[in-house]
């Protein structure tokens, strides 16, 4: 009877260890990885996130053990974590710091769409769930040549010029290495400030005028704000404004974390460039433009 | 009128360097990434239009804010008979930086733009009388413990700015920061219309006083002995000048070197005397930064570099120049 | 002299008393009269409130009792400007933080008697030309004064006080930076411009063979109180000065000019 209790016990340690070797205990310093992991259906793996970490609603649970890309060590260690995962560090040296933790740090990129689809797969093999990251790379895959069909269809000269506002005081814009530079061609559109190499950058009136962008997008300011876009000084000219293409109050978080919500945010993109622009509307564009 | 008399109005450097202001701003007009003909100028579209109104209202603020920089500088170099004191002394900028800093964190930058000026004027106001009030508790109010209350108050002010950046997210950091280096395009006209107002009559104060002004840089006692009230004076001018930095802060930001250097040159090329001083002062003060903020439009296509960096990467070599010129010539 | 009538007095200084400190009183109840037209020296050890005397004298400090007379009114009662037009003080320091040049210094003296509105007249013009050629500083007008050796800008800053054109000059050791030539040129300067304007002169000076040249009148301080006031026969005496410095000094009659020379006694002198 002993014996066989002890069998038992024995089994189910042994059983105890194997379910751990299949979760690890992670923690996610970026608030996209984390909606990752809960799309992954590993959400009990998390055992503690950044302070931005803000979705879904479960993942405000966890304890706070940092902030994006800042680990606070002492949290930290408190949790164990076997993996420290995250797109951003901003200091490189406190990578060390968690290593001699004991942990496994691991740094994603996340400048464009291919970054994500490696990142989802590497998710699905660290927490053991290949089949569901590989869903997901079908389901992204899938819908992102879908906005490039639908995108391809108008030809590249009368696509309209897309003014994306990071940022007001100063004026902040993308540049062409970002996902939402990407994020605006799928949707169709062309953003203003492409040419340039650097990610996001303050930008000046004269050439947001130069450019004259047919559509504006400020996620930063609350919605029903497009009328204090409008009555900046000087801005009645440019022809998004003329034609009343402002857009406030946008989810930011669909626009600005490269993750699941990328798709949802290109739609919005798309609904804002597409449904609205009409053909003499970007004629007017292209006239206006500046010799 | 002789002849003598129109070449004696021609050599003051009052007016001829006040025939240059006007010059100098269309040439400044001219100059910005949106490309333009010159037959474009001379009929322009509504774009351009637009653009040239934008560029018109940025060199007025530019000219306010070079001229009040300097003007403030020159005073408080003469009140605390240090050459090498600027008009935020005070802690004026501390303060400014302090309130615009709790305007951005509380979510009221969002509502609207004219709460981060009115907040800084707020803060460097405050700042101003608790510099002043402070000098004043301590019985002895001469121009050194009102420069030791301003280091004292300055430097809480930094702590508290620490601390708000501390507790920031990146884009409201984003947001102080560059407030901090200083932009020059006006966000409201009745801010900018107050500082060309007391721009104008600090000048014209300052210029009527400026043989009181100048009898007291040889220190309380002489200046008292030739007839000026020295403790008044100093007020006087530690305060107004105060109150012009307090504006062209909540204005533009923090915008270093114009108020340290400005008077030095014109002392170099003109003489120290402040009847002439302070008004030079102004229309070269303005003109200098008309023509770096012109350079900080201009020099990238798409970006805007701060005003801050051109003030002090083109004002320092030149400095050093008049400075050794100034030498080479006596020697 | 005067004493009787306290009209006549250009300056009187009535039971003064001052501290810089509560306690640390520096003088206590100091009394003398200065008639128009005199030159008079005040000496006294070191420390003895000399200099403190001539702030409170020019109305730029304020005595904690007592009070000065200028022309028989209080001197608080004038304003700056008015005050300025009558007396003009050199003080012992002189701060130059900013580069005037020599002739704009000695121009600041007419602050008082032009209005801000105005330039300078033609005769504030001679007024500045006389008294910068007086003490020979005309030659270098256009240099900075930062740029003077401790002695130059002394004549600069007495040529200023000069230029106010004041009928008493207070003047805080007026040649401690001079060698004996210049010295003798700018007492020289100053007894002619006294003799002319028929001004008064009031120096304090540690310099009491100069003293006992130039004034009629000589008044020795010691503990914040007056020793001796009188002319320098009565007031340079071996005892008073022992007094007052309370260290020996020979005291004998010049042949050249009658007036009393001060040796202080050196340990090889003593035996």
């Amino acid at each position: 009877m002993r014996s066989v209790l002890v069998v038992i016990l024995i089994c189910l340690s042994m059983a105890a260890q194997a379910a751990s070797d299949r979760q690890p205990k992670v923690v996610s310093l970026s608030p996209s990885i984390t909606e990752i992991i809960f799309l992954l259906g590993k959400g009990d793996c998390l055992v503690g996130r950044s302070s931005y970490c803000d979705y879904p609603a479960e993942a405000k649970k966890l304890p706070v053990v940092g902030n994006f890309g800042v680990p606070f060590l002492e949290h930290l260690a408190s949790v164990k974590p076997d993996y420290v995962i995250t797109t951003k560090l901003k200091d490189k040296a406190s990578k060390q710091a968690m290593e001699s933790l004991g942990t496994k740090v691991i740094l994603l990129d996340d400048n464009c769409f291919d970054d994500y689809i490696k990142c989802v797969k590497m998710l699905g093999d660290i927490l053991n769930c290949p089949m569901s990251a590989n869903a997901e790379v079908w389901r992204f895959s899938k819908a992102l040549e879908n906005f490039k069909s639908m995108a391809d269809r108008v030809p590249a000269a009368s696509r309209p010029k897309v003014y994306i506002e990071v940022w007001h005081r100063p004026l902040l814009t993308c540049g062409g290495k970002t996902f939402i530079n990407d994020m605006i061609e799928y949707a169709g559109g062309i953003n203003i400030g492409r040419n340039e190499k650097s990610e996001y950058f303050p930008c000046s009136i004269e050439w947001i005028m130069q450019q004259n962008p047919d559509i504006i997008i400020c996620p930063a300011m609350g919605s029903g704000k497009s009328g204090e876009v409008a009555k900046r000084e000087g801005w009645q000219q440019i022809s998004a404004v003329k034609s009343n293409h402002i857009y406030t109050g946008i989810e930011q978080d669909k626009l600005y974390r490269l993750g699941p919500r990328t798709i949802d945010g290109i739609a919005i993109l798309r609904k804002y460039i597409f449904d609205d622009v009409k053909p003499e509307q970007s004629a007017a564009g292209s006239e206006g433009k500046a010799k | 009128m002789s002849f003598s008399n129109i070449r004696r109005i021609l050599s003051e450097p009052v007016i001829w360097i006040g025939l240059l202001v006007p010059v100098c701003f269309v040439i400044f007009m001219c100059c910005g990434t949106y490309s333009a003909g010159f037959s474009d100028l001379l009929n322009p579209s509504p774009m351009l239009a637009a653009v040239l109104k934008l560029r018109a209202a940025r060199l007025l603020c530019a000219f306010v804010v070079g001229g009040s920089l300097a003007v403030a500088g020159a005073a408080c170099q003469a009140a605390l008979r240090n050459p090498l004191a600027e008009p935020y002394i005070l802690g004026v900028s501390g303060g400014a930086s302090v309130g615009a800093a709790a305007a951005i964190i509380l979510g009221l930058a969002m509502i609207s733009e004219f709460f981060i000026p009115a907040f800084s004027f707020v803060g460097a106001v405050f700042a101003l009388m608790l510099v002043l009030g402070m000098a004043r508790c301590w019985a002895a109010d001469t121009p050194a413990s009102i420069a030791l209350a301003g280091i004292v108050i300055g430097s809480m002010c930094s702590s508290l700015l620490m601390f708000i950046i501390s507790i920031s997210n990146s884009h409201e950091l984003n947001g102080i920061t560059w407030w901090l280096l200083g932009s020059l395009q006006p966000s409201g006209s009745m801010l900018l219309a107050f500082s060309a107002a007391s721009l104008l009559m600090a000048t014209l104060l300052f210029t009527l006083l400026g043989r009181e002004v100048d009898a007291v840089t040889f220190g309380e006692e002489t200046a008292f002995s030739l007839g000026a009230d020295p403790k008044k004076l100093s007020y006087i001018l530690l305060g107004v000048s105060s109150l012009l930095a307090a504006c062209s802060v909540a204005v533009s930001g923090i915008i270093g070197f114009v108020g340290l250097i400005i008077p030095h040159i014109i002392r170099n090329l003109f003489g120290s005397q402040h009847r002439r001083l302070f008004p030079l002062c102004m229309l070269t003060g303005g003109i200098f930064l008309m023509g770096c903020d012109t350079f900080a439009r201009c020099i990238f296509a798409t970006r805007e570099l701060p005003v801050g960096v051109i003030t002090s990467f083109i004002g320092g070599p030149f400095f050093l120049w008049v400075l050794s010129r100034r030498r080479a010539w006596e020697g | 002299m005067g004493r009787m009538n306290c009209n006549e007095d250009l300056i009187a200084a009535n039971n003064i008393t001052f501290a810089y400190q509560p306690g640390k009183q520096v003088l206590n109840g100091v009394n003398f009269r200065l008639p128009k037209g005199s030159v008079a020296a005040i000496v006294g050890p070191n420390g003895v409130g000399k200099s403190t005397i001539l702030k409170i004298l020019c109305g730029y400090l304020q005595p904690a009792s007592g009070e000065v007379l200028l022309e028989g009114r209080p001197i608080k009662s004038y304003d700056n400007l008015e005050r300025s037009r009558l007396v003009a003080a050199v003080p012992q320091n002189i701060y130059a933080p900013i580069p005037f040049t020599v002739e704009q210094v000695v121009k600041m003296g007419r602050l008082a008697r032009i209005s801000r509105y105005s330039r300078l007249t033609r005769e504030d013009k001679e007024v500045i030309a006389r008294t910068m050629h007086d003490l020979n500083i005309a030659v270098f007008a256009g240099r900075a004064i930062g740029e003077l050796s401790g002695g130059e800008r002394q004549r600069v800053m007495i040529a200023t006080a000069l230029a106010q054109e004041p009928d008493l000059l207070l003047l805080d050791e007026p040649t401690s930076h001079l060698d004996i030539g210049n010295s003798a040129r700018v007492i020289k300067a100053l007894i002619n411009w006294q003799r002319q304007k028929g001004s008064s002169i009031l120096i304090v000076t540690h310099d009491v063979q100069m003293a006992a040249r130039v004034c009629e009148r000589i008044i020795l301080l010691k503990n914040g109180n007056v020793l001796g006031d009188g002319n320098p026969h009565q007031v340079l005496t071996r005892e008073s000065l022992f007094q007052a410095y309370g260290h020996g000094v020979s005291s004998f009659i010049s042949p050249i000019d009658g007036l009393p020379v001060i040796l202080p006694d050196l340990p090889d002198a003593e035996y």
